[in-house]
C-alpha cells in the first residue's frame, strides 16, 4: 500500500511542478486578493417541485394500480474564490420525496487552479464519469423532469468521489483523472434482495470504504465551435462488502456461509456523446445527448432463504450492468414569436440490464417526450410523459409536472 | 489476492501517470492558441450552452462573475484563457 500512495504522489508531483510558474505569471491578481472580501463568496443554487401520476399495469391485464406522488428539492451552493488560484465550493442536498426527507452532501471541496495547467481538486467531488451526473443532473438543466433509467439518485451509475481529481480543457481537448474511495457493495443484510449493489452515493463525505479506486473521463471536441463532444470514462473499483448508513459503515455476519471479507474487483466503462446545433433553417437549435456505460465487478457469493423460507441456500451471479440513454431536444430560439422561442421538446430512450441471477434483476426499457417552457433562462415547467415496459410484461406509464429554477 | 490488487493498482496508477503526462502537455502546446481567436461574446454563446440555457450577464454583479466563473470552469473543464474572456464578456455586459 505504501508503494500505491508514493505513486499518488508521484501524481501529485507532475501537476503542481509548474506552481512557481503559475505565482510568477499570476503577480498582479494575487496583489489584488489580498484583502478578504465578502462579494467573492456566493450564494447560489437550484431547486425543483414536481407531481408524478403512475399507472402500473400488467400486459395481460386490464385492471391497473395508480399512484401519485409529489417530489420537492433544494440545493444551496456556496462559492467562494479565495485567492485567484484557490477556489471552495460545496452543495448541499435536500430532498423530499413520497413523504421522506432526506439531505446529503452532494459535494465539498477546495480546488487549485495553475494556470493553464490544469486544476487540483481535494474532497468530495461530482463523479467525472460520462456527463449525466456532472454537469447534466441539476433538473434546471436536464430537458427531463427525471433522470434517464438507471442514473437516479439510487442508481447504477458514479455520483460523487471522495478523493483528489486532476483535470483540464482546451478547446479541442478536456481530461478529468481521479483517485477516490471505493464504493462498497451492498451485503443484503438490511434489504436482502439488494445483494450485491454497488452503493454509488456516499451521504456526508463519508470515507465508506478504505480500499482506493481510479477513473477518469477524457473528452473530445473535434469541432471548434465546440457543437460536439465525444467522451469515453473508466473506473476502477476495490468493492469491499457492507451495508452503509448515514455516518458509518456496519458489516454484518447474518449468514454462516457468506464471505463478508470478500473484495471483488469493479470495472465500469462509458462513452458519452453530446451535440447541440444552432440551425436557422428550422428556426431553433437541437441537442442530442446520449451515454452507454457497462460494469462488471465478477461473480458474486450471497445467501437466500429457500423458497419455503425455513433454510439458507447459497447463489451466484455475475455482477454485470448495462445502462443508457439517447436524448433528443428541440427548442425553436429563433422563431418570431416571444413565447414560441421559450418553448422545447424532447424525446429520450433508455434501457437498463441488471445482473441476470440477482435478486434485483431487471431488463426494461424507456420511452418518454414532453413539453418545456422556460419563464427565463433559469426557469423551467416541464410537463412530461413516460413508459417504462420491464421483461416481466409489466409496463409504468407516467404523467410528470415540474418546475426548476436555478438561483 | 491482495498482491493481485496492489499489482493492478500499480499498473493503473503508472497508466493514468502516463495519460496525464501525455493530456498536460497537450494542454499547454494547444490551450491559448484557439481561444484567443474567440472573443468573449462567442465563447459565452458557445461554452455554456453546451450544458444550459445561456445565463443572463445581469444575474450577477462583477465580484459574483469571478466566483460563478471559476465554479464554471472546474465542472466543464473550460480552459482559462476562454474561462476569462468569458468572465470579461459578462463583467462587461452586466451594466455593474
Amino acid at each position: 500500500m505504501s508503494k500505491l500512495i508514493k505513486y499518488i504522489c508521484f501524481i501529485l508531483f507532475l501537476s503542481i511542478a509548474p506552481f512557481h510558474q503559475s505565482f510568477a505569471q499570476e503577480g498582479d491578481s494575487v496583489q489584488k486578493f489580498k484583502s478578504f472580501k465578502l462579494s467573492r463568496i456566493t450564494f447560489t443554487g437550484n431547486g425543483y417541485c414536481g407531481f408524478d401520476l403512475e399507472l402500473d399495469k400488467q400486459l395481460t391485464d386490464t385492471t391497473g394500480m395508480t399512484s401519485s406522488s409529489i417530489s420537492v428539492g433544494l440545493a444551496p451552493i456556496l462559492l467562494w474564490k479565495i485567492t485567484p488560484n484557490l477556489f471552495f465550493e460545496s452543495e448541499l442536498d435536500l430532498m423530499m420525496e413520497h413523504g421522506m426527507v432526506t439531505a446529503e452532501l452532494g459535494y465539498a471541496n477546495l480546488t487549485y487552479s495553475i494556470h493553464k495547467f490544469g486544476t487540483i481538486q481535494v474532497g468530495k467531488f461530482l463523479s467525472p464519469f460520462g456527463l449525466f451526473s456532472e454537469r447534466y443532473h441539476p433538473f434546471w438543466i436536464n430537458n427531463a423532469p427525471n433522470e434517464p433509467l438507471g442514473f437516479d439518485h439510487e442508481g447504477y451509475s458514479p455520483q460523487s468521489e471522495l478523493g483528489l481529481c486532476i483535470r483540464n480543457g482546451t478547446t479541442h481537448f478536456n481530461y478529468a483523472v481521479y483517485v477516490s474511495s471505493s464504493p462498497l457493495m451492498d451485503t443484503g443484510a438490511d434489504v436482502v434482495k439488494n445483494a450485491g449493489k454497488i452503493v454509488y452515493h456516499t451521504d456526508f463525505g463519508t470515507d465508506i470504504n478504505d480500499k482506493i479506486g481510479f477513473g477518469g473521463r477524457v473528452g473530445v471536441l473535434p469541432f471548434k465551435n465546440s457543437v460536439l463532444e465525444i467522451g469515453a470514462s473508466y473506473k476502477w473499483m476495490q468493492l469491499k462488502l457492507g451495508d452503509h448508513y448515514h455516518g458509518g459503515t456496519v458489516t454484518h455476519s447474518h449468514s454462516s456461509g457468506e464471505d463478508l471479507s470478500a473484495l471483488y474487483i469493479g470495472n465500469i466503462y462509458a462513452i458519452d456523446l453530446t451535440l447541440q446545433k444552432n440551425l436557422p433553417g428550422i428556426k431553433g437549435r437541437i441537442e442530442i445527448k446520449a451515454q452507454a456505460q457497462y460494469s462488471d465487478a465478477g461473480k458474486n457469493n450471497f445467501i437466500k432463504l429457500s423458497p419455503s423460507g425455513k433454510t439458507e441456500v447459497a447463489y451466484t451471479y455475475l455482477n454485470t450492468t448495462k445502462i443508457g440513454y439517447v436524448l433528443f431536444a428541440y427548442k425553436p430560439v429563433f422563431a418570431n414569436n416571444k413565447i414560441l422561442k421559450k418553448t422545447g421538446i424532447y424525446l429520450r430512450g433508455g434501457y437498463m440490464e441488471l445482473p441476470l441471477g440477482s435478486l434485483w434483476y431487471e431488463n426494461t426499457q424507456e420511452v418518454s417526450g414532453g413539453f418545456n417552457y422556460s419563464f427565463k433562462w433559469n426557469n423551467t415547467l416541464k410537463l412530461g410523459y413516460q413508459q417504462i415496459l420491464s421483461a416481466k410484461k409489466s409496463y409504468t406509464n407516467s404523467i410528470m409536472i415540474q418546475w426548476a429554477t436555478a438561483f | 489476492m491482495g498482491n493481485g490488487i496492489l499489482k493492478n493498482g500499480k499498473k493503473g496508477l503508472v497508466a493514468m501517470a502516463i495519460i496525464l503526462i501525455a493530456f498536460w502537455l497537450h494542454s499547454c502546446k494547444t490551450g491559448e492558441k484557439v481561444a484567443v481567436e474567440k472573443s468573449g461574446a462567442e465563447l459565452w454563446s458557445e461554452q455554456c450552452s453546451r450544458c444550459h440555457n445561456m445565463p443572463d450577464p445581469t444575474t450577477y454583479s462583477d465580484d459574483k462573475w469571478e466566483t460563478v466563473s471559476m465554479h464554471m470552469k472546474v465542472r466543464a473543464n473550460i480552459s482559462t484563457k476562454e474561462i476569462e474572456l468569458i468572465k470579461q464578456f459578462l463583467q462587461s455586459a452586466n451594466g455593474d
